[in-house]
């Protein structure tokens, strides 16, 4: 046996000295491990290991097959993700021991930490003491035996496995249940127990999952496209059919949307700016455009084997799974044949593309799903996933119509489950611990291979900071435009910030920290070319990755179907007979002459400017052609280079596109022919690659032109990532009730101040004078769902069934009721300083605000003591179907909160907000500006099938009030459910502690009209 | 995103540890300084002093340290403060003084015209950028041998790296108490207004400096430090294990999501509180510990 000291030998070579005792069998002794990290990371041999004393984090982790025995305690993470073999600890373990376990015997005689087994999938994980909270957090599979207490929240959110408990429950998690262990699986118990020596005389208890949450319940029925124009633009309205489809659609499914590709309305993005050189003109077949160096090695800063690009690109990560085996198959022919690098995305590695691709980055997620230490030798670079462009603060989703027992296997999971990954992995919860995660991932790999990070865009310029401090290799970063198989169309929309935001926070990040251009940053997210490539490096990215164009080019039609798995072109499906219409080598081939365009365009640029080197291209070489894009990237803003590059006679005409518009601003008709032609022309056609240059060089339209208002939809969230924790949105609660008071400070409310407290943040008005259906359904939901009805009259139930809180909205036609819970007073029509009563000391009172009459009825208001405000940012509440006259004025909130503010008030008075709420993402928006409850009206009235007829909502047919009373209470859900999975994604357990600092506007407009800052584009923050 | 590092002796007993106190805390921070090498510092509580208080100001760079130190003595001086000893060590001014006055009117008069460390009869904040080894030769942090103190060495997330956003932070206006703190509160915003409307004051954009104000807001109300500490667990967001040190006692609280690590060793004479075990092993160095991990929403507090 042979001894290693730790107190004198460092840890780097003691694992590579121990893997070199596994290579010749050699069993190895450890003294003075004093809780060292990383003891028998990556071993894969059978040799037995004794460490004399207490290890450190990830003892034994990323292993397969080593008997390893620790004689005190562990720390954090012991056998992760441990394929075979088996580790016993004498004392105890710290948290997550056994996480995402895949096979062999962890057995701890102590006492074990939170989140035992988390992501387990195999294997046996064992505790002689008592367990602390959440074990068997989210476990897929195998068996974990406590003999002692369970812990609190045993088996929460569990797919599979099985827990036994010797001791008392604590309190069992989500979605687990208790049943009676059979004889058979006692006594293999008993026989592990005698194996270990380890006496136990009790009786067990099995933990199993309930199986009330696996898969999603009703499914969304196949619904029209709606082509982006509709919804996004100038010219969209306001309450436009998507608008109407997704509030319909909530109605019927009681949930979030779920589709894939990524952001579908219009973005500030790459084709806003414009080269000071045009490429086009400066073309000549005699040009060596080869010439030009794009070569690019990224990931050696810390002395590992770096990536060999033969041209700054990369392919995006996209999973097996989310797309076919010969999808995957294809791409990595792809990525050979234009000698750049693939990505495995999440699920583990599909052999046959590990086979085709040259070189393959692995990239690990939360669930750690296929993850292994011999995936992980065979990969080119190791990529952690925090979070994406397409889903920040969400896990992957892969639909059960796509979980196919053959991906199932690979991943280590049960079949036929609507998977929703974890939003965070279980060992990196900050930037503290990603550094030991880094680490760990070196020592696997002797430091040999990269380790990168994948991050969406948002709280961006902090985050750079702790993975360029935490030891990094490069950073892939994605914008909100990224693509995905499927995800929650809200986060879709509304999480995150445009690429080049993302990039240019990254920028000012590093710079901050005296970093620039030492962290390769790989930027993704919407990238369609070789023109938006150079615009990316020319803005510091030192590579760019391509998801949904390269899709595209090998032929996907673009119809968002990717989550439902019924992809007809045999991309994005698991059905044979659909994967049998993707012949792998035309679509390969394809995706490989796409590349090879993008390489042409890149050196065009270059060459253009007269470069060598595509990195010498820079800012300087840039002008934005709209005040948005100039504002989020600091360019000049120059409208004058649009006409010199709209079309002079010389050049191709811009492209004609005919047929309906497709649902994604970014991925047009327009720029989706260019694709699929760069896809058919080969680089040696000079003609046709110049008319293709031609084309990608003519600017869009400004999707932001003067004429557009202020809108809601150009506020976007910072979602939590590296500098904040996320709260799960699948499965962590976030509490939503609310309490409207005048009283909102530390410590307890006096008895004496009145309140109101709802379930849901959410109040309906309007429904007045609907039809008596409506609005006895409307009761019934709003009662149940504790909402509450803001209107002249109550609704009633005509049942003895209790009705809603009812906040009596009082004018000169009628009178004010004590027996309504609030009392506003309407001030629209002019604010006079007459008495406003309370009818009963408890009745809360509030008036209404508008943009007119808010400087002099806020400080009214606060004098008398009111309670709430009702900030109306349509022409009148009490009209109907105000929301329709005209979108809503967002100035009133920014000025009511300012206001308010200044005079040192903030909370002492409830705000409401009411005008254009369309949905939860709408209230988390009103929420983070400090209202306590958004009221809906017309968003209402659409979840009952109303329909608009001219400036009103009429109701023609009249379902029986049990349906309406479902499509209410469905709606509810979901907008609920929207506000509080917007919360968790910023890292909020409340959806009241959002803030208007979680927020950024894309627009200019929205940006004045809100008072909240663009996504980009401050210099240098105060104290830095 | 930080490392913690508490230690207390229970009893006056010293037999069990072979170093000093402010070594002790030196050597859990270096133990784990993986996790921050931005910046450290040490919250240390010397005997009590009778009648007199340790004040502790920043210098900053930008302008002529003289001329800082004048500015400061002429402004404790308008605050009938009388200096009896003074010291210059690295970017800070520490003075020893005679005060009859409340700390909280002080903190008031002064607060916004200098830059305070901390004001305590027992304690002395030190912390600037760097790391621990070199900042404790730097500060002679390992001649301290008092009873207790806090400690931290700290990754950046949100706020910049200057010494003043380094951690321990002073309970601004409350005599004696110090917090350090891993992790992050998410409803900072909600929080800091909330206090600011109170009238507290805030030094920088660091999150935990908003523990430690939200701490000396509550206590200011009359509530015990133990019923503040439970009251933090549902008023701050996010995911924290932080330690609140006072004149006798050391206390933490940590969030219900337990996402911050925090370790305990305990024996008869003293409680030492680490992020991780490495840390509290490199006190006792060969040895295997007895140790424990709080649970998560809980909060503890243990007096000398």
């Amino acid at each position: 046996m042979a001894t290693i000291d730790l107190s004198t030998m460092p840890i780097r070579t003691a694992n590579e000295v121990i893997k070199g005792y596994g290579a010749i069998h050699k069993d190895v002794t450890i003294v003075n491990p004093d809780a060292r990290h990383y003891i028998g990371v990556g071993l894969t041999n059978p040799i037995a290991v004794e460490i004399q004393g207490s290890a450190g984090y990830f003892c034994g982790g990323l292993s397969d097959g080593p008997n390893i025995h620790v004689e005190k305690n562990v720390s954090w993470g012991v056998g992760d993700n441990m394929l075979a073999g088996s580790i016993v600890v004498e004392g105890n373990a710290g948290a997550i021991a056994g996480e995402a376990l895949r096979g062999g015997e962890i057995v701890i005689k102590g006492n074990m930490g939170s989140r035992a087994g988390q992501v387990m999938k195999k294997g046996t994980l064992f505790c002689g003491g008592s367990a602390s909270f959440m074990a068997g957090y989210m476990m897929y599979g195998g068996k974990m035996i406590i003999l002692g207490n369970s812990g609190e929240r045993v088996g929460e959110n569990m797919a599979g496995g099985e827990i036994f408990i010797g001791g008392r429950i604590d309190s069992l998690g989500c979605d687990a249940k208790v049943i009676e262990p059979g004889q058979k699986e006692i006594e293999e118990i008993l026989s592990f127990l005698e194996r270990y020596e380890i006496p136990f005389a009790g009786t067990f208890k099995k933990i199993v999952n309930a199986g009330q949450d696996l898969t999603y319940g009703t499914p969304e029925k196949k619904n029209p496209r709606i082509s982006f124009p509709v919804f996004s633009g100038a010219d969209s309205s306001y309450w436009n059919d998507k608008i109407q489809q997704d509030i319909r659609v909530k109605s019927e499914i009681g949930r979030y949307r779920i589709r894939g590709y990524g952001t579908t309305r219009n973005i500030p993005h790459f084709s806003d700016l414009a080269f000071k050189k045009d490429a086009f003109s400066s073309l000549d077949e005699k040009n060596e455009l080869s010439a030009v160096q794009l070569r690019t090695l990224i990931g050696d800063r810390h002395g590992a084997r770096a990536i060999d690009l033969s041209m700054p690109v990369m392919i995006a990560p996209m999973s097996f799974g989310a797309l076919s085996p010969v999808m995957k198959q294809a791409l990595g022919i792809a990525s050979r044949l234009s000698s750049i690098a693939d990505n495995t995305g999440e699920g583990g590695m599909y052999s046959v593309e590990r086979a085709e691709a040259r070189q393959l980055i692995a990239q690990c997620l939360s669930g750690r799903l296929g993850w292994n230490i011999h995936d992980m030798k065979r990969s080119d670079g190791l990529e952690l996933y925090i979070s994406q462009g397409a889903k920040p603060g969400l896990g992957g989703q892969l639909m059960a119509s796509k979980l196919t027992q053959e991906i199932a296997d690979m991943r280590g999971i049960p079949a036929g489950m609507d998977l929703r990954s974890p939003s965070r992995h279980p060992d990196i919860l900050g930037g503290d611990d990603l550094v030991m995660k880094v680490n760990e991932f070196k020592e696997s790999v002797g430091g040999r291979l990269p380790v990168s990070i994948k991050l969406g865009g948002g709280r961006t310029r902090d985050d750079v900071k702790i993975a360029f401090k935490d030891g990094l290799d490069f950073v892939e970063l994605d914008g909100l435009q990224g693509g995905t198989g499927a995800t929650g169309d809200e986060v879709a929309e509304y999480v995150g910030i445009p690429t080049i935001s993302a990039l240019m926070e990254a920028m000012d990040g590093l710079e901050e920290i005296d970093a620039g251009g030492q962290l390769p940053i790989i930027l993704m997210g919407g990238i369609q070319s070789g023109i938006d490539a150079a615009k990316a490096i020319a803005l510091g990215a030192s590579a760019v990755g391509l998801g949904t164009s390269i899709l595209v080019a090998g032929g996907c039609t673009g119809c968002m179907e990717c989550s439902t798995g019924n992809c007809p072109v045999g991309m994005a499906t698991q059905n044979k007979e659909l994967t049998a219409r993707c012949d792998v080598e035309k679509v390969a081939l394809r995706m490989h002459t796409y590349l090879e365009s993008v390489r042409w365009q890149m050196a065009a640029v270059a060459n253009a400017f007269g470069y060598t080197d595509i990195r010498q291209i820079s800012r300087n070489d840039l002008v934005a052609l709209t005040p948005e894009a100039a504002a989020l990237t600091r360019l000049p803003y120059c409208p004058e280079y649009r006409e010199r590059l709209a079309a002079p006679s010389d050049r191709p005409a811009p492209l004609t596109v005919k047929g309906r518009e497709t649902g994604s601003a970014n991925y047009s008709k327009r720029n989706r022919n260019i694709i699929r032609e760069m896809a058919g022309t080969d680089s040696t056609d000079f003609k046709g690659q110049s008319t293709l240059l031609g084309q990608l060089l003519l600017p869009r339209e400004n999707p932001f032109p003067e004429t557009r208002p202020a809108h809601p939809d150009d506020i976007v969230f910072l979602s939590a990532a590296l500098t904040r924790l996320v709260i799960d949105p699948y499965r962590e609660e976030c509490a939503t009730e609310t309490c409207i008071s005048r009283w909102r400070e530390i410590g307890r409310r006096p008895p004496e101040i009145p309140s109101l407290t709802l379930d849901e943040p959410i109040l309906v008005s309007g429904f007045d004078d609907a039809p008596e259906n409506i609005r006895v359904a409307l009761a019934d939901v709003l009662a149940k769902k504790g909402c509450g009805y803001v209107g002249r009259r109550p609704l009633t139930t005509g049942t003895e069934a209790p009705t809603p809180k009812w906040l009596q909205l009082v004018d000169g036609t009628v009178e004010p009721k004590p027996a309504a819970d609030v009392l506003i007073y309407d001030c629209r029509t002019g604010f006079e300083k007459t008495p406003m009563p309370r009818l009963r000391p408890d009745q809360l009172v509030g008036i209404t605000v508008t943009a007119k009459t808010l400087s002099d009825s806020i400080p009214f208001a606060l004098e008398q003591q009111m309670d709430m405000l009702v900030l109306d940012c349509t022409n009148g509440i009490m009209a109907p179907w105000a929301e329709l006259q005209a979108p809503p004025d967002l100035t009133v909130l920014r000025d009511a909160v300012a206001l308010l503010r200044k005079l040192g008030k903030e909370e002492e008075i409830a705000l409401l907000n009411f005008g254009g709420m369309r949905s939860g993402t709408d209230v988390a928006k009103a929420l983070a500006t400090n209202c306590l409850a958004s009221v809906f009206s017309v968003g209402a009235g659409f979840a009952m099938g109303g329909v608009l007829e001219e400036n009103r909502m009429v109701f023609p047919d009249l379902p029986p009030v049990t349906t309406l009373a479902d499509s209410v209470e469905n709606w509810i859900k979901a907008t609920s459910q929207e506000a509080a999975m917007i919360a968790r994604c910023t890292g909020k357990t409340s959806v009241h502690n959002l803030e208007p600092e979680d927020m950024r506007c894309i627009t200019i407009a929205t940006a004045e009209a809100t008072g909240l800052p663009l996504a980009s584009g401050q210099v240098k923050r105060e104290g830095f | 995103m930080c490392a913690i590092a508490g230690f207390l002796f229970k009893n006056g007993k010293r037999n069990t540890l072979n170093m000093s106190t402010g070594e002790a805390l030196t050597s859990m921070l270096d133990a784990t300084l993986h996790r921050g090498p931005d910046s450290a510092g040490w919250a240390l509580y010397h005997e009590p002093l009778k009648d007199q208080l340790r004040i502790r100001f920043f210098i900053t760079g930008d302008r002529p340290e003289s001329s800082q130190i004048q500015e400061i003595k002429t402004l404790l001086k308008k605050q009938s403060v009388e200096i009896r000893e003074e010291e210059v060590t690295g970017c800070t001014f520490g003075v020893i003084a005679s005060y009859e006055g409340d700390v909280l009117a002080l903190t008031q008069a002064i607060g916004g015209k200098t830059k305070l460390v901390s004001i305590g009869s027992s304690l002395d904040i030190i912390k600037d950028v760097g790391q621990p080894r070199d900042l404790a030769a730097k500060y002679n942090i390992n001649r301290f041998n008092g009873n207790h103190g806090i400690a931290h060495i700290r990754l950046a997330t949100e706020s910049g790296v200057h010494p003043d956003t380094a951690h321990p932070f002073w309970a601004c206006g409350f005599s004696d108490v110090a917090t350090a703190h891993n992790g992050q509160i998410t409803n900072y915003w909600i929080m800091r207004r909330r206090l600011e409307r109170k009238g507290m004051r805030f030094q920088t954009e660091n999150d935990t400096e908003l523990i430690a104000v939200y701490l000396a807001y509550q206590m200011s109300l009359g509530t015990p430090l133990d019923d503040a500490l439970e009251y933090s667990l549902e008023d701050l967001d996010g995911t924290f294990s932080y330690l609140v040190a006072t004149e006798n006692a050391i206390g933490y609280a940590k969030d219900k999501l337990a996402a911050k690590p925090m370790v305990k060793y305990e024996d008869d004479e003293l409680i030492a509180i680490s992020s991780e075990e490495v840390g509290l092993n490199s006190l006792f160095p060969g040895r295997a510990l007895e140790t424990t991990e709080p649970a998560p929403f809980t909060c503890g507090l243990w007096s000398r």
